[in-house]
């Protein structure tokens, strides 16, 4: 029998942010969590990041594309994904792909005594479709000549302090950045840490090119187009 | 009573995450890769929870 621990609440705590994008978005504290559902033998690690559109101009569908690096030195990812830096309980450095690779992106998740749930606010993992995902590769590649990255097909789109998508001149968002592990024994073996690779272009569009604020939304605001 | 504190105290310590932008502040005078342009690194930090 499948004993049940579930680790409702995880871990709380500031973040330090080094360095801020001049083009328009600052990235500020946030909070960061990992719950365990032991139900289901899934670990969540997530983090919440607040932005900030410091720019003039309207972001909508801010999204941060997840990218995949090789050749960058310490900026490395494994195996293809956008997670890196991936450690056990004891702070052992794990460096097979294949841990990495079982990494799944997923919403913000409420681990609780029946499993875990979307939280609706922290609802922002985005899937593209391989032609999505060409385009933001494209994208990438235009703004960044030379770049060492593979755009991956999922990101994480900010959501307004009202739960739209559209972050006007001065105002706030927030991000939930999460990926869900099956839980491995021993228990201490598995990833507790982890970093995840992201990539915007942060260039705001003028706001006559967005029309959508609360519709559903297929493509992030880096295509230049809105669902 | 001193387990609960201990918990506590390390999910108090436990959650330190960091983000490194490739971009410098305007400010700052390092001048980045220019082939990381834009990219974002954010660690998921996650210490405490279940029990090893």
């Amino acid at each position: 029998m499948k004993s049940q621990f579930v680790r409702s609440e995880g871990t709380l705590s500031a973040q330090t942010v080094d360095y801020i994008n001049p083009s328009g978005l600052s990235l500020s504290s946030g909070w960061v969590s990992f719950d365990d559902d032991d139900l289901n033998g899934v670990r969540y690690l997530k983090t919440v990041l607040r932005l900030k559109n410091t720019s003039s101009l309207l972001m909508n569908n801010l999204t941060l594309h997840a990218l995949s690096l090789s050749g960058a030195g310490s900026f490395d990812t494994l195996g293809g994904t956008a997670v890196s830096n991936l450690k056990d309980a004891a702070g052992n450095a794990i460096s097979d792909p294949t841990v990495a690779r079982a990494m799944q992106p997923s919403h913000g998740m409420t681990v609780g005594l029946s499993g875990a749930k979307v939280s609706p606010e922290l609802a922002q993992l985005q899937a593209y479709s391989t032609v999505e995902t060409a385009q933001v590769q494209s994208l990438y590649t235009t703004n960044v000549p030379g770049g060492l990255g593979k755009v991956l097909g999922y990101g994480f789109t900010a959501s307004n302090e009202t739960g739209g998508r559209a972050i006007f001149s001065g105002k706030t968002a927030q991000v939930a950045l999460a990926y869900r592990l099956p839980l491995g024994l021993p228990r201490a073996q598995n990833p507790c840490r982890s970093a995840c690779t992201l990539w915007s272009p942060a260039t705001p569009r003028p706001a006559s090119l967005s029309r959508s604020r609360n519709k559903p939304i297929t493509r992030a605001w880096a295509d230049g187009r809105t669902a | 009573m001193r387990a609960l504190c201990l918990l506590a105290s390390l999910y108090l310590l436990g959650g330190c995450a960091s983000v490194q932008q490739t971009h410098p502040t305007p400010s700052s005078t390092p001048i980045p890769d220019p082939a990381l342009l834009g990219v974002i690194r954010v660690d998921l930090s996650g210490l405490g929870g279940s029990t090893p």
